[in-house]
């Protein structure tokens, strides 16, 4: 009997054990051994329940989407589909296509350079700075948008902006006299620098998950075999952590491609409209809304997450990826000798720009209670903080979405990584078309499944609207996706070696899953549901139509303070918001990176 | 700890995931204020009255104290509707709860709910008109004028603000706010003709000129009065837009520019009070947000008689109005500008005409 790896690819992403064996009609073919059947979980409790959540998840991402296309292609019962042709022939829709590919692609690319950079620099060498990189880097993204947006403005607006008045200042003692500038947030370069800090957490999350469940011995084993360290970064390391960054070029162009409110708050000035803006502008902005557009323009953002989720597909399928083995071994760092000053001094000044400026910049305003760059510093209080919190609706809220965040992020988790295996089990089109299924609001504008599940379960027979049980499945339906692509990766990582073993063993599909698949999935899990609770607690626009004063959250809290037009009580709340998403994702990291017995734990951990 | 340890990862994760939700349920929630006997009790002007209308009026608080309770959705300023529903708690016993968004998301949402007869709203309030037409053509909302107000039926409410699709509560008027510390009041323009004077030109901070109806309103006003050189040069004067009234407020405290406008008195009065440098002044001629009530229909909504009541405590002296500064009522002809207009029906209609002057 022999035992063997197919290469190239098998059919799907799990290596199998099996047989090579020829049938009746010559054709050749792996036979599954009992180790492999049995890793596949086939026939088990287990496989009846995880089919069933991934079902149930399909079927609760494209009801509510199938429902609102149906009211919007078929208005009185009869097709009606000249509302679509409009998409296309939007105004300036051209000039809208190549601003966003530009600021989503640019960003994209400098996203991946910076986020990866640091993961690496943090994760793989003596460079690092400590879990400080991990936690700031992540600012950003713990920041509701239109916060840190907001924050960007109040640090660069060109004649106001915080760094502006500074900088004119000290250039004013040189001589030099500016009315504006020299920085202005408010151009095509602001906007993608903004996107860039928005989107770095993704990629960081991403590979630094990718880099501690990789198997350091292949590094080791480079070294050895006499490579050097660029030859073992680029044919080694890059190489294992090629499904990770697939992810995070994935979630990075999801991400820039629905991102609204750094758009809508910097890009309306000077005329820079994206197509998210330009989407919800159509929905909730012309009078009376051209709904059948802005689905026709959101089609063309789905074919082209579509286009990229196969790519990411692609990659993964390739297995041309290190995964996590049955032996334990901790990494040894790279050595970077005269380029450890100039790594750290990056990792900092990038902390310090990206994290420390715009919360600063909220802290100040927070304090002071209004925007000015003329700060009386001698009069700054804590009363903004105190009205703020001491509003009851405020802290209901808070307790709200505290508890909606921690239950629908655990719950979301599960599923996600149910759907991983799931689909990597499960070959062919049949795991493709569930796995796209439950991406697919990904390209789904927030108001468009707001207002789908307002249709789908409001009324008869759910009749869910106003309760808890609408806003937790359209969270996890807005933001499966992510954790997926997160699950995905972590489930990509997890080679079947350790699986098979616990089958051999005697383990069925559910113990295998607890006790093997999910805490080897775990640091990839834990971004997961870092990113499946921060997208809860900040998400603004479906929740200001699902949420009702009785299952209020803290996001439409925050949009109701920016609409009155004040920036103090704003920075103070998403201050607030920011703290509590730094100290539960903070706790779940350290909860998942406390993990002993496979050697896995993080190089700090290590070192 | 010790505890914890002696469980697996994930079940040391699901216990610690358990406890905090157990913290949030039992710590979190704070009671919601009660009515007490003593607020319940009906105005005793209303009461004591002899006349039919006091007598519905009677009959209604009875009937809506029953009910007990009324949910709204609004896009009016948060503190506004805070006030307005602790004068009407104090007055009914009743405390309105209500949903506050931006009308663009207010919007669809009421529609989408009421397409799937969900009626969580039992009435609408703020610059609704545009969601006013679907509701009465579908069913989902009932004319104020037919739905048996007392502060209606008795004739108290001026004629002249009862429009087709709705009373006009409240008009928050059009103003121009600017920084105090930039420009002084005697160097300001008297008029929305002056403001396109060149010599403001690069001072000017504004909205996106057709970002919602009412601001497409107030354009509307100043393209009928003036015509289309004035709006040619508006956009001359290398204005500065911003997506919404907040962020361009903001912005006109923290000094990004010297004027900002159109400015309603909320944004005004609460930027003062956080001590930014801002004041206002109002043209005679000029429009405004107006605010409207769509009343969900009696068979459809969950409180109709509470909706009912609290329509009538809108409409009436002591409902909106009395609550802000600087926007005005039906009873408040005395201080309204003077030549104050309502918007123009059709005027959403120059939306694109609007914004190719502007070139945007």
């Amino acid at each position: 009997m022999t035992s063997l790896r197919p290469d190239p690819a098998p059919p799907d992403a799990t290596p199998v054990t099996g047989v090579l064996e020829q049938d009746d009609r010559g054709r050749r073919g792996v036979r599954p051994t009992r180790a492999g059947r049995l890793a596949r979980g086939g026939g088990s409790v287990f496989r009846l329940i995880s089919t069933g959540a991934v079902l149930f998840m399909a079927a609760l991402a494209l009801y509510p989407l199938a429902r609102i296309l149906l009211r919007v292609a078929m208005p009185d019962g009869t097709p009606e589909l000249s509302g679509f042709n409009d998409a296309f022939q939007q105004p300036g829709l051209a000039g809208v296509l190549a601003t966003t590919v530009l600021v989503v692609s640019v960003s994209g690319v400098a996203a991946l350079l910076v986020g990866g950079l640091m993961a690496w620099l943090s994760e793989r060498t003596d460079g690092g700075i400590g879990p400080a990189t991990g936690l700031f880097a992540l600012m950003p993204f713990l920041m509701p948008n239109v916060a840190g947006a907001i924050g960007w403005t109040l640090l660069l607006s060109d004649r106001s902006g915080f760094l502006n008045v500074m900088m004119r200042s000290l250039l004013e003692r040189a001589g030099v006299t500016m009315a504006e500038g020299p920085l202005n947030i408010y151009t095509r370069s602001g906007m993608i620098f903004v996107y860039t800090i928005y989107m770095v957490p993704y990629v960081y999350l991403m590979v630094s998950s990718g880099l501690r469940n990789m198997d350091p011995a292949l590094e080791e084993q480079s070294r050895v075999c006499g490579a050097g360290p660029r030859r073992t970064v680029w044919r080694i390391t890059f190489q294992a952590i090629k499904p990770s960054l697939g992810a995070a070029a994935l979630l990075v162009l999801w991400f820039g491609m629905a991102l609204f409110s750094v758009p809508a708050i910097i890009g309306t000035g000077p005329g820079i409209e994206v197509l998210s803006v330009r989407i919800v502008n159509l929905l909730g902005f012309t009078f009376p809304p051209e709904t059948q557009a802005a689905v026709g323009l959101s089609i063309l953002v789905l074919a082209t997450l579509v286009t990229a989720w196969m790519i990411q597909g692609r990659i993964l399928r390739n297995r041309r990826y290190a995964t996590v083995g049955g032996k334990g071994a901790r990494p040894s760092l790279v050595a970077l000798g005269r380029w450890k000053l100039p790594a750290r001094v990056f990792l900092w000044s990038y902390i310090v720009v990206a994290a420390v400026m715009p919360l600063a910049a909220l802290v100040v305003v927070a304090l002071n209670g209004f925007w000015t760059p003329n700060i009386d510093w001698g009069g700054l209080s804590l009363e903004t903080f105190d009205v703020a919190f001491s509003n009851l609706q405020t802290r209901r809220a808070f307790s709200n979405s505290l508890g909606l965040g921690l239950f629908g992020a655990t719950l979301g988790i599960v599923m996600a990584a149910l759907l991983a295996l799931y689909v990597q089990r499960t070959p062919g089109r049949v795991g493709r078309l569930l796995d796209g299924a439950v991406k697919l609001p990904a390209a789904a504008s927030h108001v468009v499944i707001g207002v789908g599940f307002i249709i789908a379960f409001g009324g008869p027979p759910f009749s869910l609207a106003g309760t808890w049980i609408i806003l937790l499945l359209a969270y996890l339906v807005m933001f499966m996706p992510q954790a997926s692509v997160a699950a995905d990766a972590a489930a990509a990582q997890v080679g079947g070696e350790l699986r098979e073993a616990s089958a051999v063993s005697g383990a069925r599909g559910g113990r295998t899953f607890m006790r093997i698949s999910f805490p080897l999935m775990l640091p990839g899990l834990a971004a997961g549901w870092g990113l499946l609770f921060i997208g809860i607690m900040s998400e603004l626009t479906a929740s200001s139509i699902i949420s009702t004063p009785r299952n209020t959250v803290v996001s439409l809290r925050l949009l109701e303070i920016y609409q009155g037009g004040s920036y103090g009580p704003l920075a103070a709340l998403a201050l607030g918001i920011t703290l509590l998403n730094a100290v539960v994702v903070a706790g779940v990291v350290v909860l998942t990176r406390r993990r002993k017995g496979l050697g896995l734990s993080g190089p700090q951990a290590g070192a | 700890m010790r505890l914890l340890k002696r469980y697996s990862l994930p079940k040391r994760a699901a216990l610690c995931v358990l406890a905090v939700l157990l913290l949030v349920a039992c710590g979190g929630e704070e009671p919601a204020a009660e009515p007490t006997p003593e607020d319940t009790a009906t105005s005793g002007t209303a009461s004591e009255a002899p006349d039919e209308a006091a007598a519905a009026l009677e009959e209604l608080v009875a009937a809506a104290q029953e009910e007990g309770a009324l949910v709204y959705y609004t896009s009016v300023s948060e503190g506004l509707m805070a006030g307005i529903n602790e004068k009407f708690f104090e007055e009914y016993g009743i405390m309105p709860e209500f949903v506050r968004a931006p009308g663009s998301t207010i919007r669809p949402r009421y529609i989408a709910e009421s397409e799937s007869g969900v009626f969580t709203a039992d009435l609408l309030v703020g610059p609704m008109q545009s969601v006013a037409e679907q509701a009465f053509e579908n069913g989902w909302a009932e004319p104020v004028q037919e739905a048996g107000i007392p502060v209606v039926e008795s004739g108290e409410f001026p004629e002249e603000w009862m429009q087709e699709l709705g009373p006009v509560i409240n008009v928050d008027m059009w103003s121009l706010a600017y920084n105090t510390e930039l420009i002084d009041e005697g160097d300001l323009p008297k008029s929305w003709l002056e403001l396109a004077d060149p010599k403001y030109k690069g001072m000017i901070l504004t909205t996106e000129p057709t970002v919602t109806e009412t601001y497409v309103e107030f354009w509307d006003m100043l393209l009928q009065e003036h015509g289309e050189d004035y709006l040619t040069a508006m956009a001359a004067q290398d204005m500065r837009f911003y997506p919404s009234g907040a962020p361009g407020f903001a912005a006109l405290g923290a000094g990004e520019g010297p004027m900002f406008f159109p400015a309603t008195p909320g944004f005004v009065l609460t930027a003062q009070s956080e001590g930014a440098p801002v004041d206002s002044v109002t043209f005679d001629l000029t429009t405004g947000s107006l605010h409207t009530v769509i009343l969900g229909h009696r068979d459809k909504i969950p409180h109709p008689n509470a909706a009912r009541l609290f329509v009538n405590f809108l409409m009436g002296p002591d409902g909106l109005m009395s609550a802000a500064d600087g926007s005005y009522s039906a009873y408040d002809d005395e201080t309204r500008p003077k030549d104050f207009r309502f918007p123009r029906d059709g005027a959403v209609e120059e939306t694109d005409r609007i914004k190719a002057l502007f070139g945007r």
